[in-house]
Formats: C-alpha cells, structure tokens, sequence
C-alpha cells in the first residue's frame, strides 16, 4: 500500500472541500512548462497510481472451500462520474503476487500479471466508439489484455492465462447497459491449474474506512467518523482463485502472500556508449497486511518499505516493537500504551507478545508456519474452513470477533481491517479491550457470492456518487 | 451522455475545460502581469488588458479532429482550494502544508505567474516549522522551489538535506539531479539521475533519463525513454506532458511530421495545457504558414504569458515586416523580466540570449551572461556567453564558451549556429561551413530568427565543405 498515505490525504481533502479527488499531483509536482527553454522541469511524482496497490486479499474461498482466492486492487480514487473516465494497469509493468509457502520469508511462487494495450481502431483515441455488449465487440475501441504466468521460484514457469481481455471501465449505461454481464464476461479458466479461475477489470473500492481517522495524526479525534470515504470511488483489480492443494508446501497449509509491483529501470547514455537501453526491474511498490506502512512505518521508511522484500525485514522490527500510535492515542485519550511486560512507564515498550506475533510471524496455533521467519506477509492457514451459516456466523472483526476464517488469518473482502487494527494497537491480545473504530463497519455495496466476489463497479452514470460528505 | 466520442463538440465533455478553472487561474495572472506592466510604465503595450478572449482553442477549431476524451483529473485550483482548507481545519497538518508549498510553486509555473513564490516559500517555512525533523517531503519543495527561481545551488542544498532524511525517495534523487545538471556537473549529475531511475522508475525519473540523453547527443534514446515515460504517466496532464516533450524531441531533430503528430495527440489528451499549441504554431511557422503561426502564438501568449512565447510572437512579427507589433513584444520581455525578478527568479540567462538575439542593451546582457556564469557552468549559459561576446564583438572569447557549449555532443542546432557565426567572423571559414551546415542538418527550421539567415549565409560561403 505504498501511496495509500497519499490517498488518505487526497481524500480528506476532497471530503473537506468538496473537490473532485485528484491522484497524481496531490504530494508532488505536475508537469510544468519551463520558464525559458533552457531550463526545462519536469514533472516531479509521488504518486503513481497505475502501481499503487492499494489493498490485498487472501481467504478460503467460501463457495469452494478447496480453493484460496487472492485479489488485488490498485489504482486508488478511480473516479466514475463527470466522464467518460476510464482506467488502464500500466503496460510492461509487472504485476505479482508472491507466495511463500515454507514461511522462510522468500517466495516459492510468484503469480505475475502482464498487461499489454489494444486500439481496435488506430485512428482515433476514444474508449468506445458505441454501445459495448461483449468484450470482444468492435465498438469497445480500447482495451487491454493480459497473461498470467505461474513462476516456480528456482524451477520454471507456465503460462496460466494467455492474452485475456480486461473488463472495462465502466462508463457509463448508455455506453455499456448491461455492465455486470460484460464484467463477467471477463472471468476465464486459466490452464494447467486445476479448475483455477482468473479475471480482471474495474470494480467497487472493496476497502472501507473513515479516511479522518488519520487525521489523529494531526490533531484531530474520532467524534465525526462513519461515513465511508471510499463510497463511490472504484479502482482496478485483478483475482485467482486456484486449488489450495497447488499453492501450499508440503510441511504445512499456511501460506504468506505479498504483492509487489516493478517497473523497467533504463540506462543513461554514457560517453563509452556501450549501455544498454534497459536496467533491470526495481520494484516500486509492495503490500501484504493493510496499514503497515500507514501505522507502522515511520514517513521517512514508507520509500523504503516499498522497496524491501520480506526476508529483509529484521530492519523494520522497532516500529512493530514500539508503533508510534499508542502513543498518539495516548495522549489525545488517555488510553494506557499497551506493553508486553504490563509497565508501559519504565521507558521501555516491547509489543513482541502480541504485534510481533500478528505482523511478522503469524499468531501459534492459527497462522504461523512452522520454522518461520519474522517478515510482514498476509499469513493464511488454509486448512481452516470459510466461515458459512448456519454454522458459524462470519465476524467483521475476525479472529478478534471469535472469527478464525478472518483477519489476520488471512483477509477477506468484508473484515473490518481498521476496527481490528486500531483494537490490536490498542492491546485487545493483552487483554484491554477499548471498542476503538471509525464507526464504518461495512462496505457501501455488497460483495457477491461467487468468484470474485467483488463489486461491480459504480457506473459513470451515477450523479454524486460519493455520498453526502463529500458533497459538503 | 457517456459514450466516448459520441459527443458535441469540445467543451462541454470536459471536467476541466480549457476555459474552466484554469482558465481563470490564467486570467488572474494576466491580469497580475497587466498591473505590474502598469506600475513599469509599459501602459498599452499588453494587448488584451485583463480580458482573455473567448475564442476557443486551436485545435477545437478544426473540425476534421475526433473529440478528445480526457482522464478525468482534477485541476491545481482545486487541488490548492483542497489543501487551503485542510490547512485550515487541521492547521498542524504539517504535510498538507508540503503539499500546498508544491502545489504553489507548480501553480506558478502553470499559470506563469510568480507571485506565487512568495506563497509557495512561506507555506514550506511553516510546514517546516511543524515538523523539521522527518519532513522531506517540505525539503522536497524547496528545492524545487530554489530551482524554478533558478537558483540551483540554493535547490542542491536542499535536495542534500531530503537526502540525509530519506535517500530513498526517488524525487530526492530528481531535484538533485536537476540541479547538478543546471550547475553544469553533469558527470554527477547523470550518476545521480541514474539513480533516481534505479530507485523509482516513474514518469518524473524517466523524464530526467531521457533528458540526460538528449544532452549527450542521443536522441533516439531520448525519444526511447520518453516514450517510456509516457507509458508511465499516470494521469492526462503528466502524458500531455511527455507527449509534448516527444514533439519538441522530434522538431529538435528536424521531424515535423512526428512533431506535429506529438503536439495533437498531446492536446487531445489534455486539452488545457498550452504548450503544445505553442509547438503546433512553430510547426505552422516551419511550414511557411505565418499568418497562421502568428495567429496561434497569440492565442498562446493570451493564456500563457511566458518570455519565449512572447519573444517567438515578436520574432514572428519582425520576420513578417511588423516591425511596431514586433516592438510591443520585445517591450513585454523585459515588463516580464522586471516581475519575475520581483518575485525571487533570476532571469539572467534568458535575459542575456534575448538581448543578444536583438541586440539591445548588450553590455547588460554580456554582464548577466557573464554573472550567470560565474554561478554554473553549463552548456546553455556557456552557450549565452558566447552569444553576447560575439554581439559585443569579442568573437576570439566567445569561441572558448561556443566550444565549451558543445562539449557534451549535444545535437543542439542553435549551439552550432552560433559557433559557426562566431567562426565566420574569425575568418574560420570551413570550421564555419561545417558548423552552419551542422546546424541546417539537425533542424532546418531551428530559429524563426535564424534558420533563414543560416541558409543564405551558407551559400555565400559555398555551402557544406
């Protein structure tokens, strides 16, 4: 989630001034002219949407328990109205979700989406050139399509997916009157694993919080959340669902996941001239658990954290020892800072009983691998059955909630990440149970039932999609 | 009505027009400008006053183009009025207030209008107040800050303390590398911008890539990398902005074609932004077509009052006769300069190459080229000096910095121009054939002013030796 600080801000203020919310230019410089022609300037980003990732998923698919689902969702902040507005991944960017199956903190498989752009008709620019019924029809002017390779770390790679087409934008329904069946359209079987499916495209912002939680940070306190900032945003995703038996080790079922993005670095023009175009790929972008790099990486490592990979992070471990929230909440509530050793005034904060447990090694008994070393992954024992009535009643806060199929187990699309979190922060292992949220207990649309379960997206035909807080 | 394209004409399908907000933002500006040039005695000389006139955009005119279908990304007005009021309601939001100094000083680049620095300035000072200790993002600023006043050493320091506090961030490594490049250290410089690729490749360290191999001379890289960079892009104004940058890369290196197709693609992504109409007016102009590129510089300098723009409506108008229309121009430039000045940029270079290009007030020029000088040393301001030596008559001097210009292989026609001139009056005559023809070769249309002159020139020499 590496920009996700930047889509909190952005949206607070698009909540606060009723502003179309604008990613690209919030925490950098767009481009600009030069002044005179010999000093040219150039843009100057930090966001970059198309390699945000913005939210992570893995669960025991509920529909087919012998089956994990991965999703990830990117580009934060797609706005649907006022259009036509419509969202591509980046091209020649590489899109992975990275599995480590024997909790050595390394990936054994990386899932890696490929996204490549198409004009059906090279003269012109536009998305659609009509009404789009199906993907493949002619008035779908631009689109994408993908390939999805299996990598078996050390062993070879397969092709899974070859040249998919991504569902589209959805502009709006006199361009697209029966956008759920074209959305659907989009979901294929893939090739040589099992009965997995995959498919990608736009869909609802499955993520939902109060944004102005944050702004604790500055000052602020809980007394006006509620409302779901994301309402009405969509963004791009993309989603697996592919037999368990094919993703876990042999030693045990619990898998950690991770999903990074990179991106062609080139080389610069030497005076010997003998580079070559191309550098390698730098990653720019990595998430596993929500929030750590919004609670628990300080402002000058989120860079950093972006960059890492999972074996490497022994680096991070102070923060997650000693997060700097409990403090903040301390002292704007009086709430007492959680400790291990139950004595938070002795100048010495140690979380390695309980956050250490859910952030880096996964909790005894439900999600950590054997022989495990510490690194930030979404740990999912995928042994433990998906939570259906009338058995069991599926919980927004997980395994707090007395909810094993949930969070930190894994995550599904509906658990209430936030609640859970601040409540952990706040000491809920150790025993003091403070109720702490952002008063947003649920996305503003239902997930579906089946594969991939996520929201369609909120059509550009939608006046005022966001809510009434953002009309302010 | 959503379906792309099947649309009425330009205007009203786009969230941002080119009369919208920006718009506005633009008549504020030019109406700012208007009250200075009142305050310096230039009365009459601005054409429009305060009003920009309602015509509409170059391109909306011609009816044989599709309509253009944007992303939908909000405008800097917005953004700023956004973080305003954050700043308001959360006044120790510390890194509201970095976004707000950037977004002050890119307001000023886009809306050319430098009042905005002084904001942009204070803004950072409070954010910094806050939050000294972690806030790279403020240090961020002001080394972009310093730099679009053109004072690079001020904006390396800067970046050397955002550096210190986050060495990877990849905008640290940007505004170092665009600082090193203005203070003509290019080996660190390029070394630096190698690392800002490597740390994050982006829109904004490609855009420095690319730009490190135009100055070396490799243009097919740098169209290469840009290219890349556009694919990056991950809004409409950022792929305008590489999308122009593609068409100045391509009219640079004599491909009017390619350049006038970068240009239109550029303004049907982001129809708003300017610059590419300025490139379209100097494809027209290229072409022979003065009426018409005259036509569309005005429209250009109505919205978007920046000194080249205004010089090259002026060359337009000296080239075609007029020489009173001409004369307002010029006069505007140094209105211009005034104002800049006032609010903290340092014009010297630009100053010192108009001056000389229409030899007015040479010994201040060759004064500013040689100021500017003693601060950085790079290929532009070698290439400045140079210049004014030569039109103060000191062509034996000028042919030491017409050299040093060229020292990195930049293929930069203007650079040989002036070096062949200056060689020609040395009496250099082949080093002046080869230089003259040089200069034709990598764009024959490199200068309203000069191309022509190159032309004839030549062949009274006898031509390419």
């Amino acid at each position: 989630m590496r920009f996700v600080a930047n889509r909190f801000r952005t949206v607070a203020v698009a909540a606060i001034a009723a502003v179309t919310v604008v990613t690209g230019v919030v925490t950098g410089l767009g481009p600009a002219p030069s002044v005179a022609s010999s000093h040219r300037e150039a843009p100057l980003v930090a966001a970059d949407p198309q390699i945000d990732s913005t939210d992570l998923y893995a669960f025991v698919s509920p529909d087919k328990p012998d089956t994990v689902t991965l999703v990830t969702a990117w580009i934060p902040f797609e706005e649907p109205a006022g259009g036509p507005n419509f969202y591509w991944f980046a091209p020649g960017v590489n899109y992975d979700v990275n599995v480590d199956n024997n909790g050595d903190a390394r990936p054994d498989i990386i899932f890696r989406w490929v996204f490549t752009n198409h004009y059906r008709n090279k003269n012109t620019f536009l998305y659609n050139t009509g009404v789009v019924n199906h993907l493949t029809d002619h008035t779908l002017n631009f689109f994408q399509t993908y390939d999805l390779y299996r990598i078996d770390v050390g062993k070879g790679q397969s092709t899974l997916v070859n040249d998919a087409i991504v569902a589209p934008s959805d502009v709006g329904d006199a361009s697209m009157p029966n956008y759920p069946g074209l959305s659907d359209e989009a979901i294929v079987p893939g090739t040589g694993c099992g009965k997995c499916l995959s498919w990608a495209g736009q869909s609802d912002d499955p993520f939902f919080l109060d944004l102005r939680v944050f702004d604790l940070l500055y000052g602020a306190n809980f007394s006006e959340a509620g409302h779901d900032t994301l309402t009405g945003f969509n963004v791009n995703s993309f989603a697996l669902q592919i037999p368990s038996k094919l993703v876990v080790g042999k030693n045990s079922p619990i898998i950690g996941v991770w999903t990074t993005a990179s991106r062609h670095s080139v080389r610069i023009e030497r005076p010997n001239g003998t580079q070559s175009f191309y550098g390698p790929f730098v990653q720019v972008s990595r998430l596993g658990m929500p929030l750590v790099n919004e609670v628990i990486i300080p402002v000058g490592k989120k860079d950093r954290f972006s960059a890492s990979r999972p074996v490497n992070d022994a680096q991070f471990l102070p923060y997650v020892v000693d997060p700097e929230v409990p403090h903040l909440i301390n002292a704007i509530y009086g709430v007492p800072i959680p400790d291990c050793d139950g004595n938070p005034n002795d100048g010495n904060i140690d979380r390695s009983c309980d956050l250490v447990k859910v952030f880096l090694t996964g909790v005894p008994g439900l999600n950590m691998p054997p022989n495990v070393r510490p690194s930030e992954e979404l740990r999912l024992n995928t042994s433990i059955p998906p939570c259906l009535p009338p058995n069991c009643t599926p919980n927004r806060l997980g395994v707090i909630g007395g909810d094993n199929a949930g969070y930190p187990n894994g995550r599904r699309l509906a658990d209430d990440v936030i609640d859970i979190t601040l409540q952990v922060a706040e000491g809920f292992l150790l025993g003091q149970q403070t109720g702490l949220g952002d008063g947003v207990d649920a996305n503003d649309k239902p997930f579906l039932s089946a594969f991939p379960y996520l929201a369609y997206p909120t059509s550009g035909s939608v006046a005022g999609p966001h809510g009434p807080l953002h009309m302010r | 009505m959503d379906i792309g394209g099947i649309q009425p004409q330009a205007g009203s399908l786009h969230a941002r027009p080119a009369g919208g907000l920006r718009g506005a933002a633009k008549v504020a500006a030019i109406v700012g400008l208007s009250v200075v040039l009142f305050a310096l005695g230039a009365v009459g000389l601005w054409k429009h006053g305060g009003a920009v006139p309602a015509s509409q955009p170059i391109e909306a005119r011609s009816a044989s183009l599709p309509d253009p279908v944007v992303v939908r990304s909000g405008s800097l007005a917005e953004l700023i009025s956004g973080l305003q009021a954050r700043a308001r309601a959360l006044p120790k939001d510390w890194d509201a207030l970095a976004s707000l100094g950037l977004a002050y000083v890119q307001e000023a680049r886009i809306s050319a209008d430098p009042t905005y620095y002084p904001k942009a300035q204070a803004t950072l000072q409070r954010s910094l107040q806050l939050n000294g200790a972690t806030n790279f993002n403020a240090l961020v600023g002001m080394a972009a800050l310093a730099s679009a006043r053109h004072d690079f050493a001020g904006a390396l320091a800067w970046g050397h303390r955002a550096e210190a506090l986050n060495p990877d961030n990849g905008n640290v490594h940007d505004v170092i590398g665009d600082s090193l490049i203005e203070l003509g250290r290019y080996p660190e410089a390029f070394t630096e911008l190698q690392k800002a690729v490597d740390t994050k490749p982006n829109v904004s360290s490609l855009a420095r890539a690319s730009y490190a191999d135009e100055l070396q001379g490799d243009v097919r890289g740098a169209i290469g990398i840009m290219q890349l960079a556009f694919q990056s892009a991950g809004n409409a104004q950022d792929r305008a902005w590489t999308l122009n940058q593609l068409g100045d890369l391509s009219f640079n290196s004599g491909r009017l074609a390619q350049a006038e197709a970068s240009y239109r693609q550029a303004i049907q992504t982001d129809p708003a932004f300017v610059p590419p109409h300025a490139g379209l007016a100097r494809v027209r102009a290229a072409r022979g077509e003065t009426g018409e590129a005259i036509r569309d510089f005005q429209w250009v300098v109505d919205r978007y009052p920046l000194p080249e723009y205004v010089i090259a409506l002026g060359d337009l108008y000296r080239w075609t006769g007029q020489v009173q229309a001409a004369a307002r121009q010029y006069g505007l430039v140094h209105a211009e300069e005034q104002l800049f000045r006032a609010n903290g940029v340092n014009m010297d270079l630009e100053v010192a190459l108009f001056d000389a290009d229409h030899r007015v007030d040479l010994a201040a020029g060759l004064a500013a080229a040689q100021a500017e000088w003693s601060r950085r040393q790079s290929i532009h301001v070698a290439d400045a000096l140079a210049w004014e030596l030569f039109a103060n008559g000191r062509p034996a001097e000028a042919l030491r910095y017409a050299n040093l210009a060229l020292r990195l292989g930049m293929r930069n026609a203007l650079f040989f121009f002036h070096r062949g001139m200056i060689e020609r009056s040395l009496g250099m005559k082949t080093a002046a054939r080869r230089d003259l023809a040089q200069a034709l070769s990598i764009n024959p249309n490199f200068s309203l002013l000069w191309s022509k002159e190159a032309v004839r020139l030549l062949a009274r020499m006898g031509g390419a030796p």
